[in-house]
């Protein structure tokens, strides 16, 4: 082997091993949206009162859309953040809609009677409207501004300093 | 198209979206609620007439690249396509190069081509291994098919 | 209690383990065998200290002693006492401490084999061990101690995780898993060793190979393991996903096939010295790099455990050891020249070599495909995935090049062939080739992959039956034994080379049950009534009724379908759904009716929850599953006869004076074969010499 040909070997893997260090430096459970900045997908579902209702015809300044199910704990954690945005926040401002997710009406109006809440959520029958959505599974919480694009998606339990910062940067007119 | 046509259709198509509530499973795979509505999504769409490739396309609008197994063959994901096969050649060149020059190294008299080597006592220049092999040879020979002394010498060889 | 008494054992084993590398490197390099003597009883100690550690462990475990940690995390009084007995690796830290004491247990095997003889290799063997176990002892004292005291002891615990108590099969690949990669870390030993020592001639190699053979042979039987119990127990109707961590048993598996083929042609040439100790760590680094996976969570996977510091730590390691091996090589790189000299391209040296681009081709191949979607995350900051489709469609042209390739080497006699002996060794192999491709074809195969997989099938059967042949034939001159005998003696007397050659058989085996069953596996989800039928091929399956059982750990929901293989009643099948209380998602056990020809595999996808009035099933016809298992079990009788300790081979002896007159060499091959202690040293080494450089 050659004077310095002989060095190039231990050198090699650096840019492996290097690629392993950033692999650390990420979380696997954050996981990509192509739909953040797109138009949200229209849907018009039953809500668990039977009544039917369309994205179209919400009038509020942003919509909140939270993909819950009773079976989810972390459901539960991020609970009261949502109660707090229906009490904080006037209606014509800002809508808080939950979307029932592989749940039964009868769970999920359980759930709501235990932990309290008074806004609405549809029904998803078939998991098309998650589906439409890009749903990975529950909590995941859109945020669709006036133009009812998605501005903002969450994935995981929301936080209330997470969910009032986007609602009002959408409020003030900006971007989230 | 026939129920069992479209049966097909979406499973083959499901088995290229990754199930997003499970690790590593294909929707087609996963028993999971999410995975079983999304290949139900497939076959729908399937059957109100769009083609494989919109269906995966809706998927991607959605969930973004990541839902499919097999990366599209565009832009950066080309490397994980070509570099195999760059590697490939790359180590067949570098092989055959390298093989020329070993066997060159041996092989002094022009005339020794396959043909030239009928007779391995014919080497002009035997290795150590070679002569320690071959010496057994010329006297086993006597009694023993070709065949044998072939065995026998794989089998001194493959021991040592 | 035993919490003090687990931690005192670990921290008395990394203890042992400071003193075996500090005295086994210093004695190697000053020449002291008293400090030789004093690191084989620290190693001995190690092991000693490291089981008392692991039966602490399982005591705690199956006492249900939730004061210990790792049992309060993993332990649970309504888990069945032999699920509980295996959730030792069932997480992260008790992996670590069941990795650490296999290690242990190759260090202080190594160091008894290699008790006598003052040689110059053992004292730096036994120093690497060493230090490759420090590193496993370390995380246990430290980062991952699972013997960290829990106050106040809790009542009870969540159990292990629900994957690994679903089936029994899990008692089974995992430790095959971990024998087989720790024991690759004991070639690398040696080739560490061989490297300080700085006598690189073949000796070390020898020793390094019959390790190998014994740890790849346990890699193979747990990947083929772990084949099954994904098969058997995840329900998803496959057998290999592709998963980072299945990938991260193939990668080394590959490399280690490829060092067992090349190793062969520096016994018989010299050459190859840098590649084969290349091929040697570069197995070790990749069973590090396949736990780091495994341990980082740094992909998602089934099996990620995923925790905080032991990523890092685990990272900073390989690349310690990666570095420093390299280095070491390029230190040593004077020492490794080797004039290397082929006497013909077209010689069985030439058909390993290729074999080994493969090999190489295919592990670089599986590890770029792995790691791929962290490379365009990198570049990107996007996200994409890297599944089965992908590694498919790599992975069987170059697979089938392998197999075409394992009917080729054999019938390549070494140096050189000419052209009138290579018409004689291949036409009949390529003529059953040929046929079998033809009688395939006309039986209504279409597709291109199986078909060229049954010729080269055919073809490789066909090397291996001739290469038998001409073997016993032999022998019956020889020895005048019957067939049957002479056949045994084949085995029995030169184990690895036709031990090799079961191998190979039962490669070809599951080559082609991937084939078949990749293929012509078909399938159909159906939601059927109670009492409605449904004909999948052959198959007809009813549904009857949907059960449910409480189990203390976990709640069930089953299925029972009747199902008929043409008129042939096959009882009622029962796949089942298992809700853990750890577990969002159900875990899904599938019912497999297995026969030779084809599988019929029932997954319970859903079910009417209220009245269990209708089911959704995922019904797959699955062919030639079995003939995997069949191969697997192949692979693994012909490895054992490869590393099967033979007595002295008589024939050499006789073969010797009354044909040969070689008396010295018979003796020094019969004490290479014979002899897995290492006392055959001096003889072995005399005929490496003659024969390797």
């Amino acid at each position: 082997m050659k004077r310095f040909s002989r060095w190039l070997i231990p050198i090699l893997p650096i840019p492996a091993l290097a690629l392993l260090a950033f692999g650390l430096t990420r979380d696997v459970q954050v996981l990509p949206s192509a739909i953040v900045g797109e138009a949200a997908p229209e849907f018009h579902l039953e809500t668990m009162d039977g009544d039917s209702l369309r994205l179209a015809t919400l009038d509020a300044q942003v919509v909140v859309l939270n993909f819950w199910a009773s079976w989810c704990i972390p459901c539960r954690q991020e609970h009261p953040a949502l109660v707090r945005a229906t009490e904080v926040y006037d209606e014509s401002d800002v809508r808080v809609l939950g979307v029932l997710y592989q749940d039964t009406p009868e769970g999920a109006e359980r759930f709501m009677a235990r932990f309290g809440g008074e806004w609405e959520t549809v029904l998803d029958p078939g998991t098309r409207t998650a589906i439409d959505f890009g749903v990975y599974g529950v909590p995941e919480t859109f945020f669709i501004d006036g133009d009812r694009r998605i501005a903002y998606k969450h994935i995981g339990p929301l936080s209330w300093e997470i969910l009032q910062t986007k609602v009002d940067s959408l409020l003030a007119g900006g971007g989230a | 198209m026939s129920e069992a046509e479209l049966d097909q259709m979406a499973a083959e198509v499901a088995a290229q979206l990754r199930c997003p509530v499970c690790r590593n499973q294909s929707v087609l795979e996963s028993s999971s609620g999410l995975a079983r509505e999304m290949q139900s999504v497939v076959r729908d769409r399937l059957a109100a007439g769009e083609t494989p490739e919109e269906v995966r396309a809706y998927f991607v609008g959605r969930y973004g690249d990541w839902i499919l197994l097999k990366p599209e063959p565009k832009g950066i994901n080309l490397l994980v396509y070509l570099l195999p096969a760059a590697a490939l050649l790359f180590g067949g060149v570098l092989l055959y190069y390298r093989i020329r020059r070993w066997t060159g190294a041996t092989a002094p008299r022009p005339e020794e081509g396959l043909a030239g080597l009928e007779t391995p006592d014919a080497d002009p220049a035997p290795t150590e291994e070679a002569r320690a092999a071959e010496s057994t040879s010329p006297d086993a020979n006597e009694g023993l098919s070709e065949e044998e002394e072939e065995w026998i010498r794989q089998q001194i060889g493959s021991l040592g | 209690m035993l919490s003090t008494l687990g931690y005192a054992s670990v921290i008395a084993a990394l203890l042992g383990a400071v003193i075996a590398t500090g005295t086994g490197l210093i004695g190697g390099f000053k020449n002291r065998s008293v400090l030789v003597d004093v690191s084989r009883r620290a190693t001995y100690f190690t092991f000693i200290a490291m089981t008392a550690a692991i039966v602490t462990m399982e005591a705690a475990l199956l006492t249900h002693d939730f004061s210990v940690e790792y049992v309060s995390r993993v332990g649970s009084r309504e888990t069945p006492s032999y699920y509980t007995a295996i959730s030792l690796w069932s997480s992260l830290d008790g992996s670590i401490l069941f990795w650490g004491w296999i290690l242990a247990g190759y260090a202080a095997l190594v160091a008894f084999v290699r008790r006598e003889g003052a040689d110059h290799l053992t004292p730096f063997v036994l120093g690497t061990l060493g230090f490759v176990g420090i590193f496993f002892y370390g995380l246990l004292a430290g980062p991952a101690n699972p013997f960290g005291l829990v106050v106040p002891t809790p009542e009870n615990g969540p159990g292990p995780n629900p994957l690994l108590q679903n089936h029994p099969l899990m008692g089974l690949h995992p430790p095959l898993l971990y024998f087989g990669f720790v024991g690759l870390t004991v070639p690398f030993a040696f080739a560490i060793g061989a490297l300080l020592s700085g006598n690189l001639e073949a000796t070390w190699l020898r020793d390094a190979r019959r390790w190998m053979i014994a740890a790849w042979a346990f890699l193979s039987l747990g990947i083929i393991g772990g084949a099954w119990w994904s098969y058997e127990v995840l329900g998803w109707g496959g057998y290999w996903a592709w998963d980072p961590v299945e990938n991260a048993s193939f990668l080394p598996w590959l490399t280690a096939t490829a060092f067992l083929h090349s190793v062969m042609v520096q016994e018989r040439r010299g050459m190859l010295k840098t590649w084969n100790l290349t091929l040697i760590i570069g197995t070790f680094i990749l069973t590090l790099f396949g736990t780091f996976l495994t341990r980082s969570g740094i992909l998602d996977s089934v099996h990620a455990f995923t925790e905080g510091v032991i990523g890092p730590l685990f990272l900073g390691y390989i690349a310690l050891l990666t570095l420093g091996s390299f280095l070491l090589i390029a230190w040593r790189s004077d020492r490794l020249h080797a004039p290397g000299t082929l006497d013909g391209a077209v010689s069985r040296e030439s058909a390993f070599i290729l074999n080994n681009l493969i090999f190489v081709a295919l592990t670089f191949t599986v590890l770029l495909g792995t790691v791929f979607p962290l490379v365009v995350e990198w570049a990107r900051s996007e996200r994409i995935s890297v599944g089965p489709p992908y590694f498919d469609m790599v992975f069987t042209p170059l697979a089938l090049l392998l197999l075409f390739l394992m009917g080729v080497g054999p019938a390549l006699p070494w140096r050189r062939t000419t052209a009138e002996k290579m018409k004689r060794s291949f036409w009949l192999p390529t003529a059953v080739g040929v046929v079998v491709v033809a009688v395939t074809f006309l039986l209504g195969v279409r597709r291109v992959y199986p078909l060229i997989t049954f010729g080269f099938a055919g073809f490789v059967l066909a090397t291996i039956v001739e290469e038998f042949r001409k073997g016993v034939s032999a022998r019956r001159r020889i020895s005048g034994r019957p067939p049957a005998l002479a056949f045994v003696d084949l085995l029995t007397r030169n184990g690895r080379r036709y031990g090799g050659y079961v191998v190979h058989t039962g490669v070809v085996v599951i080559a082609v049950g991937l084939a078949i069953s990749g293929s012509w596996k078909f399938e159909r989800e159906v939601t059927l009534r109670q009492g409605e039928q449904v004909e999948i091929g052959e198959y007809r399956v009813q549904f009857d009724e949907i059960f449910t059982r409480e189990e203390p750990q976990r709640f069930v929901v089953g299925g029972n379908f009747q199902a008929w293989k043409g008129d042939r009643y096959l009882g009622v099948q029962q796949p089942r759904l298992n809700y853990y209380p750890t577990s969002q998602q159900p875990i899904a056990t599938p019912a497999v009716e297995t026969s030779l020809s084809k599988d019929l595999y029932l997954t319970l996808m859903a079910f009417e929850p209220e009245k269990g009035e209708h089911a959704t099933l995922r019904a797959i016809v699955n062919p030639a599953v079995a003939w995997l298992w069949i191969g697997g079990l192949i692979v693994g009788i012909g490895a054992l006869i490869a590393i099967w300790p033979h007595g002295r081979p008589v024939y050499l002896p006789e073969l010797a004076v009354e044909y040969v007159g070689m008396e010295e060499m018979a003796d020094s091959r019969a004490a290479d074969d014979g002899d897995v202690t290492g006392r055959g040293e001096e003889a072995v080494a005399v005929g490496e010499e003659e024969s390797g450089s």
